[in-house]
């Protein structure tokens, strides 16, 4: 599943990534195309493996996750954002994953923008504990928005619950399936390129997250104010994990430390959409964080 | 502008869903909070038929007239209002291996005022988060779990259900057309 809206050169690009699997003509292609009304069809949207949606307005990740899960006819539903790019074997090493009893497949993502430092510390925020694997690993969360899971397994979701990864893979892990991070399925994703956006899309990533975890997890209002307690020191020992883990890699832990004040201003970023989602709701977040991934300029 | 948009799959097949929801007659049974809805152009089904409705949102009366923009059988049928609350809804009915997916997709634009637009706006996304965007009943409403995540109820609805989840027709309601 593949939805693009006005970056379409990008949304062309993965779409080309897909397309060049060798057995993408076993497999159905959803494009959901929000541009459809201001833009020609995305080049690629022609082969007869895709199957083309015209989308309009409204939706949020977790509903055009439950549509496309609805929609699809396959067994297993994968998800690429429109700023990723499937590698040679990405599908190959899905559906290798997929003859054992998993339910969901997240892969190890490798940075398609590193000339940007900004890009790198996003990536290193975002992917940080899908990265250094070398076989594959039982895990509790994939890497969000790009992994594949079994459509059994999520149609029994709500949108709510597939809006953020978080509650998705919890819900899954709580059913009792079992989540397989994999280093043979490898993709590339473009991250931020400037802290304005960098920040703009952690926020209202966690003010949906935050909102969809309490609803999900039922969490009552002490638990909330916990929650919220706890996410304040979360960007402290974020940065203290982040120091120790690349303390081998001087490339690395001088990328940190050059960048640490605007690590910490993204991570209090993130913290403060928590705490509001927490307390007041999901707002239009989760139309905004769609619009947000689909359109965020990431250098294009 | 607010946008929203909504998806249930229903195990009825596509043509049938399309001409009950493009039936005027219908539409007290399955939009939310409506109280009246009549034809005003001859013909009360196709492109640019018109329709008056009446609705009552937790006690504000809302009355607004509409025509019909799109019109697609069965796939697609839109609408847009032509006086009263600026707003459109566009219905979708696809295929899926369930039965059919029905989705909506309804924009409003919201008075200019601030505070009204701010009201407006939480008001639009409570009421749409309670009846899943004029598509209840919500078709995987969560079960609170008092530790992790639970899964929710499946999300296949009998055309039966879809059909009568709205209270019934009245008796007057088909002498109206």
């Amino acid at each position: 599943m593949l939805a693009v809206d006005r970056q379409r050169e990008r949304g062309a690009a993965a779409l080309r990534s897909v397309l060049l699997q060798p057995r993408i003509d076993a497999c159905e292609v959803l494009l959901f195309d929000f541009g459809r009304d201001r833009f020609p069809p995305l080049p690629g949207s022609e082969h007869p493996a895709v199957r083309d949606i015209p989308m309009r307005v409204g939706w949020t990740i977790g509903t055009l996750r439950a549509y496309a899960i609805a929609l699809a006819r396959a067994p297993i539903v994968a998800f690429l954002e429109e700023h990723s790019r499937a590698e040679p074997g990405w599908l190959d090493a899905i559906l290798a994953a997929f003859n054992s009893d998993v339910d969901g497949v997240g892969g190890v993502p490798s940075l398609a923008n590193p000339e940007s430092a900004i890009a790198q510390l996003a990536f290193l925020i975002n992917f940080r504990p899908y990265l250094g694997i070398d076989r594959p690993v039982e895990r509790t969360v994939l890497p969000g928005f790009n992994s594949a899971y079994r459509r059994s397994v999520l149609l029994g979701l709500s949108s709510t619950v597939l809006e953020s990864e978080t509650t998705l893979d919890a819900a899954i892990l709580r059913a009792g399936g079992r989540l397989v991070l994999d280093p043979a399925m490898r993709w590339l994703h473009t991250n931020e390129t400037s802290i304005f956006e960098v920040i703009q899309g952690l926020f209202v990533w966690a003010r949906t997250t935050g909102s969809v975890m309490a609803a999900a997890y039922g969490w009552p209002f002490p638990r909330r104010l916990l929650r919220i307690a706890r996410t304040l020191f979360t960007p402290v020992v974020r940065l203290a994990k982040l120091l120790w883990v690349v303390r081998r890699s001087p490339e690395q832990r001088s990328l940190v430390l050059r960048q640490a004040v605007l690590f910490l201003l993204a991570e209090y970023a993130q913290a403060v959409g928590i705490a509001i989602g927490l307390l007041l709701g999901p707002g239009d977040a989760p139309r905004r964080y769609l619009d947000f991934d689909l359109n965020a300029r990431r250098g294009w | 502008m607010i946008a929203l948009a909504r998806c249930i799959r229903i195990a009825a097949p596509q043509d049938e869903l399309f001409r009950y929801v493009a039936d005027y007659r219908n539409a007290l049974r399955f939009i939310q909070y409506l109280t009246d809805f009549q034809p005003e152009s001859a013909e009360p089904y196709g492109l640019g038929s018109r329709f008056a409705w009446e609705a009552n949102v937790r006690g504000f009366p809302l009355r607004a007239n509409f025509e019909v923009t799109e019109f697609d059988p069965p796939n697609t049928m839109a609408a847009r209002t032509v006086n009263g609350p600026e707003s459109t809804c566009r219905w979708t009915f696809e295929p899926c291996p369930e039965g059919t997916l029905v989705s909506l997709e309804t924009t409003l634009v919201l008075p200019r005022l601030p505070l009204v637009r701010l009201i407006g706006r939480a008001f639009f996304e409570r009421e749409n988060r309670r009846n899943n965007g004029g598509l209840a009943p919500r078709p995987t409403r969560l079960r609170r779990a008092r530790r992790g995540c639970s899964l929710a109820p499946p999300t296949v609805y009998d055309s039966s259900r879809f059909f009568a989840m709205r209270r019934p027709l009245r008796e007057d309601d088909h002498s109206r057309s």
